[in-house]
């Protein structure tokens, strides 16, 4: 345990009456309510959070906001584990765990920390240049490096909680709630349109919170606060904390990130409330208002623990109550940073020094810092920042008018080192839609460029390059008033309130400080472990891109985003390319702008409703007689039924016995049904199928290849005549959305006026399929008013009437190659229809049959499956199944390119059937039959289905073979793992050759 | 049933949703979720143009079919939703399925039963909005979606029909085979709102 020995007796926005314990790396501390983790820490004395990416130098926190780029943590174990979480975003609940990351055993003794030692041997580059050579070796590398490198530690376990979406609309969208986004929430408030206040922290307010300037006289804090409590009387105004506005995309389409639970001791998270919420939102009008970020300044070992931005010492100061150090030094190159070391020094830290390295600044800044007694350094720089694990002093020299260091060196002892190079707008989303950024030459930043955004946004405050506070309040009143104007609501004439004068910035550009060790790290992507002269070497080596310097040096890249390093990085390059900063550019910024974890992004579409799953109305029926099921594209259908103690193969050989000995019970319900009506159903089946239909008669059935424009197969199926004008098809299961779709385009983009009418009824009818020698006596037993004498009901036939006392369409259809009936009924009655056939069935041997099975009896039979046998490249002719296109029709969708020379060309595969010379061995499906007759062997052929067969007790294949029409007989070998196998080409059909089974 | 079959059927009839399913969606607090599924589902297809057509539809049924994306149309018992400019959607009660079945059938136009084809969901509570705005991505502002009005949309990962019936009750007509799943996602989704 340890005492808050930095915290301030009073002052902050924190309630210092409670204690929330906490644990950081196994050690026990105390923050209280309104603590970040890292104001927590600081507050405790710890200074030392984490170890660098690369090199392992040690590392603490160095801002108060989502700029922080050391301070990224492990939080939680085991199932509610997460890597990289910002400490200073976090707010301490009671029991949370947090450790540091790229350390090993300890942060304080981290053996990685070697490779600092060493860091001139490994500038940008060293890993692509160093494990190249010998490739061979590169797998001995590899377990080396992927060991040492990364961000954190990916969780082990299934991750406990729940992610969701929420979509959403809203007039106005107004993003951050400092004085701009606040403003523009209240002038917008009373109009009544529909406005969403977005928050990435738990308080609302921004920079407010650790501002001293007065609102309307009084604290800025207060103003935030009072200001709050009006939005929330508004019902118009949903206000959104601890949520990050993370994409901006066409369209106003924005991401958000709801963090929900997070700040909640585990024991009080309620179960079925989601982790994080996802927000997806379509917002009239955006306002941005997401404020900015400090920049930090490049001198040598700018990296210590102890070395803070002025904005971050400002916000643990005023916001959280906590001395970040006892001794100061600033180092600035503006005038923001006088106003925060009057602030350190009227609440405690001593201000050793203020280093500017501006020879002049204004005097009313000398004046500031001389009334509260502060000594000022002018035309000086930190060059070297003493202490390892800590501050322990800076080393000053005087600036030449080169900016090159004087001779002289000044050692000042401190623990804090605070530093300012001006403010840098977050134009992350304002790029993101769209947005160009123009270089402000006084801010030394980019700030964006209202002109080139197409979409409805407005920037506002210092994210639009306004810095005051003044210019904030009014910028957010005045873009407000706009929206509402511009989404047609009403607005009352802009205002907003008096604020005490804020100081310029004005900051004079030294983008490197000089060094004068060569071995002195100057860091300018902390997050990356990225140095000036890493950025010097990859300009030296060609990467002159600010795109290509990126992807070389890992500037500006993993969960920090360069938010901290970009303009540095670019002015660095630039100075080094001798141009100027916008001719060396920026890079794009993507969404997100904070990380999303995986779990958000998934949503609700983990384990059970990861995907649909389509069952049948018969699935709980499969169930009880112990199916196994396979998914059928989305369709959950039975595999096989296991009876107790077989194998796959001896289940489905013995089901495909049931069928060819005496009866087999299928569930076809999945296949794609179409109704199809109107006066023009006639002409659209003709144009959809290859073969003719204008002979098929009210109650008869006909099987059709339908064909892309380009002539290969897509689908096939039956389609039976229901009475005049009325059709009903069948597709495969896989593609019955795709011919819907298809046959919808052409209605609605070439055949518009067609009196047709298709309608999808897939699952408004369930299929039974009864299969065998003694089908006809099932149906029969089990009762129908359907005369089934073969005379009566022949092969491909329907007929409407009741099966079981349940009215049904009964098709007399087969793809098993027995007599066979299709039974169609509602699917809400199928499960009784189900049980009467079994029972009815008893006596006849009935047996349940799954895929495997039909798919056996469907391939002794040479019929086809699509997807199988077709692969989108094989025409009807190349099925030996010149009968099912139509040769006098005028036209149907593939005519004209089953005419073309390739199409028709000697050497196509060809749908041929194969016998291995070892009748037990079944070739696998995909082997590729080789041919022997040239010099360079090649494929000729391939196999499409292969099955063992218990009709014909041997296994049987069906390929596409080069020719394979005119080589039934003929010898071929396979290739397979290896060894030959040698195969007899046979015609593709091995049962029932004449049909009569069929027409029985 | 079928199109036109009046037959009274004995066979017993079975739901979309399991006994499972039903049984954990009873245990719902501040939402309800009640499964309408054998309600009378028909789809009827003409040319709204054509006076014959219209009239005669609305002489088997005495509705006046809405026009409109959106638009639902009452008669007595029966309800006819917009589907497409040529498709209704014509909803009943269980009991009135065979009558409206024999008038559609008097009708003469192009139609048929989607009664076991398509499933229905009655969502009702305070948090029905919420709800649905998990895995909807309209807008739900009564501005936009009235009570009455009817939309074709996504939800969760499925198509789907939203049926406002007044500011926080719904019918949710989806198609039988994702029933299970919508069913289920549901009940996921609600659990935040059951404590």
């Amino acid at each position: 345990m340890s005492n808050m020995n930095s915290r301030l007796n009073n002052g902050g926005l924190i309630d210092r009456s409670q204690q929330i314990s906490f644990t950081f790396n196994n050690k026990a501390y105390f923050g209280v309510p309104g603590d970040t983790l890292a104001s927590a820490l600081l507050a405790n004395g710890v200074d030392l959070i984490g170890r660098s990416f690369k090199l392992h130098r040690p590392r603490g926190i160095m801002a108060a906001g989502v700029e922080e780029c050391n301070a990224y943590l492990q939080v939680g174990s085991g199932d509610r584990h997460t890597t990289n979480v910002n400490a200073t975003q976090i707010e301490i609940y009671e029991g949370l765990t947090a450790k540091s990351v790229h350390c090993w055993p300890s942060v304080e003794h981290d053996i990685g920390a070697l490779v600092g030692a060493f860091s001139r041997l490994l500038p940008s580059g060293f890993y692509y240049k160093t494990f190249m050579w010998p490739a061979k070796f590169w797998h001995l590398y590899e377990h080396a490096i992927r060991s040492s490198a990364g961000l954190g530690k990916a969780p082990e376990t299934e991750d406990i909680d729940t992610y969701e979406y929420r979509y959403d609309h809203f007039d106005l969208v107004i993003v951050g709630s400092g004085p701009a986004g606040l403003m523009a929430a209240r002038q917008a408030a009373p109009s009544g349109a529909n406005i969403l206040l977005v928050e990435q922290d738990f308080r609302f307010g921004g920079s407010l919170l650790a501002d001293t300037a007065m609102i309307n006289n009084q604290p800025a804090a207060d103003w935030a606060k009072h200001t709050l409590d009006e939005l929330k009387g508004f019902k118009n105004v949903t206000l959104l904390p601890r949520t990050t506005l993370t994409g901006y995309y066409d369209g106003n389409f924005l991401t958000a990130l709801e963090r929900v639970t997070d700040h909640l001791p585990v024991n009080v998270r309620r179960s079925g409330i989601a982790r994080e919420r996802l927000w997806k939102i379509r917002a009239g009008k955006v306002i941005l208002a997401t404020g900015s970020i400090e920049r930090p300044l490049v001198f040598g070992n700018n990296d210590r623990p102890g070395v803070m931005l002025a904005s971050g010492a400002r916000t643990y100061l005023n916001r959280y109550g906590v001395q970040p150090g006892q001794k100061a030094v600033i180092f600035t190159n503006n005038d923001t940073a006088y106003e925060v070391a009057t602030e350190l020094q009227q609440k405690g830290v001593t201000v050793e020094a203020l280093i500017d390295i501006r020879q002049n600044p204004p005097q009313a800044m000398s004046k500031l810092a001389s009334s509260h007694n502060i000594k000022v350094l002018t035309g000086c720089a930190v060059h070297n920042v003493l202490g390892k694990k800590k501050v322990k002093g800076v080393e000053v020299a005087s600036l030449t008018a080169q900016n090159t260091l004087g001779s002289d060196n000044l050692r000042i002892n401190c623990d804090l080192v605070v530093q300012s190079s001006g403010w840098t707008p977050t134009v992350h989303l304002f790029s993101q839609a769209g947005g160009k950024l123009l270089f402000d030459e006084e801010q030394l930043c980019l700030r964006p460029d209202p002109t080139t955004i197409s979409q409805q946004l407005l920037s506002v405050g210092s994210c639009n390059g306004n810095f005051s506070l003044t210019d904030a309040l009014r910028e957010g009143a005045q873009a407000a008033h706009q929206a509402l104007l511009d989404c047609s609501f009403e607005s009352t004439e802009s205002s907003w309130p008096k604020a005490s004068e804020s100081l310029p910035c004005t900051p004079q550009a030294l983008w490197r400080v000089p060094g004068r060790k060569q071995n002195i790290k100057r860091f300018v992507d902390l997050h990356n472990d990225v140095s000036s002269s890493d950025i010097e070497l990859a300009n030296r080596e060609g990467y002159r891109s600010v795109e290509h310097l990126k992807r070389y040096t890992a500037t500006g890249m993993g969960p920090d985003q360069g938010r901290t390093s970009n303009i540095n990085a670019l002015a660095i390059l630039a100075e080094e390319q001798n141009r100027s900063i916008p001719s060396v550019g920026t890079t794009r910024f993507r969404p997100p702008y904070t990380p999303i974890s995986f779990g958000a992004v998934a949503g609700r579409r983990v384990g059970e409703l990861f995907q649909v799953r389509r069952k049948s109305s018969l699935y709980e029926a499969h169930e009880e007689a112990g199916a196994v099921f396979e998914p059928a594209g989305l369709w959950m259908r039975p595999d096989y039924y296991p009876a107790a103690g077989e194998t796959r193969e001896q289940a489905v050989l013995r089901e495909c016995r049931g069928v060819r000995e005496s009866v087999g019970i299928f569930d076809a319900s999945s296949l794609g049904k179409l109704d199809i009506q109107g006066p023009d159903a006639l002409k659209l089946l003709n144009m959809l199928y290859a073969n003719g239909w204008n002979t098929l008669k009210s109650g008869a059935c006909r099987y059709g290849v339908m064909l892309k424009e380009d002539g290969f197969i897509f689908d096939d199926g039956v389609t039976a005549c229901l009475g005049e004008n009325h059709y009903h098809m069948t597709t495969t299961t896989g593609n019955a959305e795709t011919v819907y779709s298809w046959i919808e385009e052409w209605l609605q983009c070439e055949w518009l006026d067609w009196d047709v009418y298709v309608t999808p009824v897939t699952t408004q009818w369930a299929a039974i399929s009864i299969a065998g020698p003694k089908a006809r006596d099932l149906l029969n037993k089990v009762g129908t008013d359907i005369d089934l004498s073969t005379e009566a009901f022949p092969h491909m036939q329907f007929r409407e009437g009741t099966v079981a006392d349940i009215p049904a369409r009964v098709f007399r259809i087969s793809f098993t190659g027995e007599h066979s009936y299709e039974i169609n009924v509602p699917s809400s009655y199928a499960p009784a229809l189900w049980q009467a056939l079994m029972k009815a069935g008893e006596n006849l041997g009935i047996t349940p049959f799954g895929l495997e099975a039909i798919h056996r009896l469907r391939a002794e039979k040479g019929y086809i499956a699509v997807g199988l046998e077709t692969d989108g490249t094989v025409t009807p002719y190349d099925l030996g199944m010149s009968w099912a296109v139509g040769k006098k029709k005028a036209d149907f969708l593939g005519k004209r390119s089953l005419s073309l020379p390739d199409l028709s060309r000697t050497g196509r595969r060809q749908l041929v059937g194969l016998l291995t010379d070892t009748p037990e061995y079944v070739i696998p499906e995909g082997a590729q039959i080789r041919l022997e007759s040239t010099t360079q062997p090649r494929s000729q052929g391939h196999v499409t289905s292969s099955y063992m067969s218990s009709t014909l007790n041997r296994s049987m294949a069906l390929a596409m073979l080069e020719n394979g029409l005119e080589r039934h007989g003929e010898k071929v070998t396979l290739h397979i793992d290896g060894k030959t196998v040698a195969a007899q080409v046979t015609k593709p059909l091995f049962y029932d050759e004449d049909g009569g089974l069929l027409n029985a | 049933m079928l199109d036109n079959v009046t037959k009274v059927i004995h066979a017993p009839r079975i739901g979309a949703i399991t006994a499972k399913l039903l049984q954990q969606s009873s245990s719902l607090k501040c939402i309800k979720l009640a499964d309408k599924s054998f309600r009378g589902k028909f789809i009827l297809w003409g040319n709204p143009e054509d006076k014959d057509f219209s009239d005669a539809v609305y002489a088997a049924t005495g509705l006046k079919l809405p026009r409109q994306s959106g638009e639902v149309t009452d008669a007595g018992p029966y309800r006819a939703i917009w589907a497409n400019p040529k498709r209704w959607y014509l909803i009943c009660e269980q009991e009135n399925e065979t009558a409206l079945s024999e008038a559609l059938a008097a009708s003469g136009q192009v139609h048929m039963s989607v009664t076991d084809g398509q499933c229905c969901f009655h969502l009702q509570g305070n948090h029905a909005v919420d709800l649905l705005k998990k895995g909807c991505s309209l807008n739900f502002s009564e501005a936009h979606f009235a009570p009455d009005q009817c939309l074709q949309t996504r939800l969760a990962i499925t198509k789907a029909f939203l049926h406002r019936r007044s500011t926080n009750s719904f019918d949710i007509y989806v198609e039988r085979s994702y029933s299970e799943y919508i069913w289920g996602w549901l009940l996921d989704a609600a659990k935040e709102f059951n404590n």
